[in-house]
């Protein structure tokens, strides 16, 4: 069964402490002190900057919510969905957390979708 | 990052000068110039402050080339705050059009960061 996504602040990104897991089948995860766990997320962001090489397939968005901002990266047929996107657009990235090789973390999505100010401003009166 | 903040907070804290700041408020003022030189004058409850539509970082394309805006429309902006002769002005990277937004999720949402902010300066 797929894990939840929990909707956090990216903040919460920067501060937890990322566990890399042994076995084939147990999801890598991020320890939170307020949310435990942490394998997926739901983030409700403002994109600031977007790299793509449409030639490597490959496109990297970052995605701010005030409180932090972190990378979402995607790679083939992800990279074409992210290419999309544009500086300035208010998007829900859910995803799961992992981290390069310089031990950033950043989000592999699996869902990226334009969504309004009045959604991210609500994500944040619930849930931050 | 972009750190959320009220008008007066950057005019009076000479730090927040060179910081990527975001602020929400309303526009009083449309000040004629070139393309990108025109400026647009932003105010909320703490004050107001002059927002240039001019990139200060132009190396990604930004999101204000054609915008068009009125006086009386809410807007989210987010630049970095630099030094001028005329005083602290915000150079503008991202705008967002708040005009269809309830106040009062709005109102929330500020006061939301408004605690935010308070507990990390507590922490410090």
């Amino acid at each position: 069964m797929r894990l939840t996504a929990k909707r956090i602040p990216i903040e919460t990104l920067k501060s937890g402490e990322f566990v890399v897991t042994e076995g084939r089948w147990e999801p890598n995860y991020l320890l939170s002190e307020k949310y435990g766990k942490v394998s997926r997320v739901a983030v409700y962001g403002i994109v600031i900057s977007k790299y793509s090489n449409m030639l490597k397939d490959f496109c990297s968005l970052t995605v701010d919510d005030f409180t932090g901002d972190v990378r979402v990266i995607g790679f083939k047929g992800m990279a074409k969905t992210l290419n999309n996107f544009n500086k300035g657009d208010v998007v829900l990235v859910v995803g799961r957390l992992k981290k390069d090789l310089k031990d950033n973390i950043y989000i592999f999505p699996e869902i990226v979708k334009k969504t309004t100010p009045e959604m991210f401003f609500l994500n944040v009166v619930e849930n931050y | 990052m972009y750190k959320l903040k009220k008008i007066n907070e950057i005019k009076n804290e000479i730090n927040e000068v060179d910081e990527k700041v975001a602020l929400i408020g309303k526009v009083v003022n449309i000040l004629e110039g070139v393309g990108n030189h025109e400026k647009i004058e932003l105010e909320d409850e703490t004050g107001s402050i002059l927002i240039s539509k001019r990139s200060y970082d132009t190396s990604d394309t930004s999101n204000n080339e054609n915008m068009e805006f009125k006086v009386g429309g809410k807007l989210m902006v987010l630049g970095t705050s630099k030094l001028t002769p005329k005083g602290i002005n915000i150079f503008m990277d991202i705008f967002l059009d708040l005009n269809d937004t309830d106040s009062e999720l709005l109102a929330c949402f500020q006061s939301k960061f408004g605690e935010l902010s308070s507990k990390d300066k507590v922490r410090d």
